[in-house]
């Protein structure tokens, strides 16, 4: 066997491992990962059209009921699609000790941890696609056209991996804190609100917008939303600076690890 | 009430006394979380109330409501959910823990409630001194809409009646995991059923308006005590205590089929 088509066995029995470990426990999964952006999205619907209600015109920004609508269905969409929470198992195996069989094993952790985010984002693209179909269905959302579904799912797994690699260096700071919860929550709270996830970037004040362009965050929500809409203006620059974020904090990742395992003491050995 | 039930009261007291103690110094070896717990309540502050900062910038009212009344809303209920953090959150945390490792065995031989023992044995002391930033805020709005001096021990209340309320609800949900045992999804429910209960009733459609008043109470913690705030509403005070007293009847009934089909992995 070639050393290609064994490394290509070891990721595809990972991820079927990991696909097995997500649907074990299905209420659990769906409570963790589903529930959460559908209550999210409910709250959003709810809100928007009580804002609509109270308020005196049509449009919001320029913006009716209908395409705010639209806007957060394809935020409900794009965060199923992506919105992982793999640093919550990453922080306890560090903590545990768990870590110390990867320093062993031919497959270490980096590529575990990715096999585990490939099999949930899979897993989550049709969980995303059923949810598509159902609000389809509804006609609470309009079908996107062919170039926006491929511009939208590239640009959804693209942040799909920013955010992967986010958790991951939240999950490692487990090598130095006690508890690593308190920081994913934050940084949930920090995406949630500057990505577009609550309100469409339009409606924040234009200084922060133009700002916001040049950190992680928009690319998290907004400019996925914003393909699958077709609502994009431009696509090299956005995609060149969601590049360039995922190669700076892959590099932080891979700097915190080494300087984290230094730290390890290997708990329960 | 009788010598027994006083002397019982009192121990009572002294364990829970006991209890915060060992939170306490529990939470002085970690002393970093102190800052953290204070970061991610002062972004949750700032975030919450800049998004309702940032969608009246583009309109003058939400319902009859305008920016402050909305504001001192969202900043009582994040003053609910500071007491909530304190007093109880951990204890939704940790329960699974204690039924999968069949530590609940010794909670049942104590001479103590179950419930009690269960849902008031951590207290989250990390986040003692968060309440000073929301308060102050809490402290400005309610300037800002003129309460009287008379008003704020009603505020205060009201929010400790939002608080028993918040918490029966969510030991009543944390029950499931007796069933499920694993508390991940359920703890993942109750945080989604408290961003539900982070907004007026006004905002949801009749239909889940009566579902979350009449069915899960989760709208009576902020709507109830506001209403009576503004509209000086005091009829609103009859729904909660209602909820409060089914609640509490309906939580032990829970418990008690809990650990009825509890099976021990201990043993």
């Amino acid at each position: 066997m070639s050393h290609f088509s064994l490394g290509l066995a070891k990721w595809s029995v990972t991820i079927k491992t990991s696909w097995s470990n997500l649907l074990t426990y299905r209420l659990n999964f769906f409570l963790q990962v589903i529930g959460p952006s559908l209550v999210f999205f409910f709250i959003k619907y709810n809100l928007w059209w009580a804002i609509y209600n109270s308020h005196q015109g049509d449009t919001i920004k320029g913006m009716t009921f209908s395409q705010m609508m639209n806007y957060h269905v394809w935020a409900l969409i794009t965060s199923l699609i992506f919105r992982g929470y793999n640093s919550n198992s990453l922080a306890e195996d560090i903590r545990l000790g768990k870590i110390s069989t990867y320093m062993i094993y031919p497959f270490n952790f980096w590529e575990h941890q990715t096999c585990q985010f490939l099999a949930f984002s899979s897993l989550q693209i049709f969980v995303s696609s059923v949810t598509f179909f159902i609000l389809f269905a509804a006609g609470i959302v309009i079908f996107p056209t062919f170039s926006g579904v491929i511009l939208g799912l590239s640009f959804s797994l693209l942040a799909g991996f920013l955010w992967f690699v986010i958790q991951y260096v939240c999950g490692l700071m487990a090598f130095w804190l006690e508890e690593t919860w308190m920081i994913r929550v934050m940084t949930e709270l920090v995406v949630n609100f500057l990505s577009g996830n609550i309100f469409p970037l339009e409606l924040y004040p234009a200084k922060l917008t133009v700002f916001l362009k040049y950190t992680p965050f928009p690319y998290l929500a907004y400019y996925p939303i914003k393909m699958f809409l077709g609502q994009n203006d431009e696509i090299i620059l956005p995609l060149i600076i969601l590049l360039i974020w995922i190669g700076l904090f892959s590099l932080f990742a891979s700097r915190l690890w080494k300087k984290g395992v230094c730290n390890y003491t290997g708990a329960g050995m | 009430m009788n010598l027994t039930s006083f002397k019982s009261a009192k121990n009572y007291f002294a364990v829970y006394r006991s209890f915060i103690n060992n939170s306490a110094s529990s939470a002085m070896s970690f002393r970093l979380n102190f800052f953290l717990f204070i970061l991610i309540d002062l972004s949750f502050l700032m975030v919450t109330l800049g998004t309702t900062d940032f969608i009246f910038n583009h309109i003058s009212s939400i319902g009859n409501w305008n920016r402050d009344q909305m504001l001192f809303f969202i900043t009582f209920v994040i003053l609910v959910d500071w007491a909530h953090m304190f007093f109880l959150s951990e204890n939704f945390w940790e329960l699974s823990i204690l039924i999968r490792t069949g530590q609940v065995d010794f909670i049942i031989l104590r001479p103590l409630s179950p419930l009690f023992t269960l849902f008031f044995r951590h207290v989250r002391f990390a986040c003692i001194f968060n309440c000073i930033p929301i308060l102050s805020v809490l402290f400005y709005f309610g300037s800002r809409l003129h309460l009287a001096l008379w008003q704020w021990p009603l505020v205060f209340f009201l929010a400790f009646l939002s608080l028993i309320l918040m918490g029966l609800i969510e030991i009543t949900t944390a029950m499931a995991i007796f069933w499920i045992q694993e508390g991940m999804g359920i703890n993942f429910l109750r945080i989604q059923m408290q961003n539900i209960s982070r907004w007026p009733d006004f905002i949801y459609k009749s239909f889940w308006r009566k579902i979350f008043i009449f069915f899960v109470p989760l709208l009576l913690i902020g709507s109830a005590p506001i209403d009576i705030i503004y509209n000086k509403n005091y009829k609103a005070l009859l729904p909660m205590i209602a909820a409060i007293i089914i609640l509490s009847f309906f939580v032990q009934f829970i418990l008690a089929r809990a650990l009825r089909q509890y099976e021990s992995s201990s043993s």
